[in-house]
């Protein structure tokens, strides 16, 4: 026999497992939705996914021309690294320790000696193929 | 090490006064004798990196020896430029603190970049002395590239050949340059030998006429690269670069160029691909008098 508290409890448990099923799908749908972010952090990614387009077409062809080739002589120059970048090679360089030791005594200057043991390579330091 | 705390400005100010060199291997087997007498001197932990720095004094003698990050990786400056650079800067100080550099003659600000070493037999009559290369690369999320790589590679008759002037368009295969383009790919991939297997293409030489002083040409195509990584990663670039001749010469005067490509940097978990943005100037180097050459 189904008594009233029975069914009374049935009910309870039907509107809360609703109620629970209903909360579990919107968290997923919200879950779901993009997240509002930074503009900043959207613009820098949009600039970024442009730059990937860009870089994944072939250059444009340049007319076989002097103003072509200078075109192309104007490009390199403004695709040439800021003195801030190549900062390192403003340093007093040498290619190798026993010509650094022959120059410090002759200068008068004390080394600063970068040693690398990479396991893959060969690299090299200096150029930056590291 | 070299693009962030080596490249901070305060360290490249407290390097002035020093003379930089480097030394570069894949194990402590491959030292010259110097370098492994130094390593065996200053007594380094073994598991303190791939990186060791020494100061030695104007007279070659090691004063200090030290790691550039406070533990192996610099992860433990959690990758910042400026802890690292601080961290750096500190240690050069606290190795050289022995040493009265006041007086001490300090390199210019002026840029040295690398160039060639000319081999006093060369027989390449009028072309440059070579090409220097400056790579510039972008992560999307990694600091490491900041400062772009530059190779040299010196001239030699087969290119001299390849880049005469052409009367007429033709192809030029990208084998003929290997040894200018094999320089395209990025650095610290720490996978084999991390170096390009391979170069392919078909470039086009095409004449493009002349002006008072010179005749021009145009180099262009794709150039696609095999990689020597776990993957065998294959990646391709556009490149372009204009010659001028004289004109009553075949022989190129000198060259100027650029190359734009992608890297698909695989995740060495599966998680995923990084797209490596590369940019390069290839730019011809001149013949220099001999009281002129610069040695690497």
């Amino acid at each position: 026999m189904k008594t009233r508290g029975w069914r009374n409890r049935v009910g309870k448990c039907r509107f809360v497992l609703s109620l629970s099923g209903m909360l579990f799908w919107s968290s997923v749908v919200l879950a779901q939705q993009p997240r509002p972010r930074d503009p900043l952090e959207s613009l820098l990614k949009q600039v970024r996914q442009q730059q990937e387009v860009e870089f994944a077409k072939p250059l444009a062809s340049f007319p076989a021309t002097p103003q072509g080739a200078q075109t192309i002589e104007r490009y390199a120059k403004a695709g040439y690294p800021a003195s801030k970048e190549l900062a390192i090679y403003s340093l007093d360089w040498e290619p190798t320790l026993a010509a650094a030791r022959t120059r410090a005594r002759r200068e008068q200057r004390p080394i600063f000696f970068i040693m690398v043991t990479n396991f893959s390579g060969p690299t090299n330091f200096y150029s930056g193929h590291c | 090490m070299r693009g962030s705390s080596l490249s901070h400005p305060d360290v490249v100010s407290t390097l002035r006064p020093f003379i930089m060199v480097s030394w570069n291997g894949t194990s402590t087997r491959d030292f010259p004798e110097d370098v492994g007498t130094l390593y065996r001197q200053a007594n380094l932990p073994r598991d303190g990196g791939p990186i060791r720095l020494f100061v030695l004094n104007p007279a070659g003698k090691l004063e200090a020896s030290f790691f550039p990050f406070a533990g192996q990786s610099p992860a433990t400056l959690g990758f910042d430029q400026q802890r690292m650079g601080t961290f750096l800067k500190q240690e050069i100080q606290k190795a050289s603190a022995g040493m009265d550099l006041s007086t001490t003659r300090m390199a210019s600000r002026q840029l040295k970049l690398p160039s060639l070493a000319i081999s006093e037999t060369s027989t390449v009559s009028r072309m440059p002395a070579g090409v220097r290369i400056l790579l510039s690369l972008e992560h999307p999320f990694s600091n490491s590239y900041r400062v772009p790589v530059i190779e040299t590679v010196a001239a030699n008759l087969a290119e001299e050949k390849v880049l005469l002037y052409p009367q007429v368009s033709r192809q030029v295969s990208a084998q003929s340059l290997k040894r200018w383009l094999e320089q395209l790919y990025p650095p610290g991939m720490m996978e084999r030998s991390g170096r390009i297997l391979d170069v392919q293409g078909e470039l086009l030489l095409k004449p493009s006429g002349e002006d008072d002083q010179n005749r021009y040409a145009i180099l262009q195509g794709t150039v696609y690269f095999t990689f020597d990584d776990a993957r065998k990663t294959r990646y391709e670039g556009s490149v372009a670069i204009a010659f001028r001749y004289a004109k009553n010469a075949d022989q190129m005067k000198s060259f100027r160029g650029v190359y734009r490509g992608l890297f698909p940097k695989q995740d060495k978990y599966g998680k995923g691909e990084a797209k490596i943005l590369m940019q390069a100037v290839l730019e011809s180097l001149p013949q220099l008098p001999d009281s002129q050459r610069v040695g690497e």
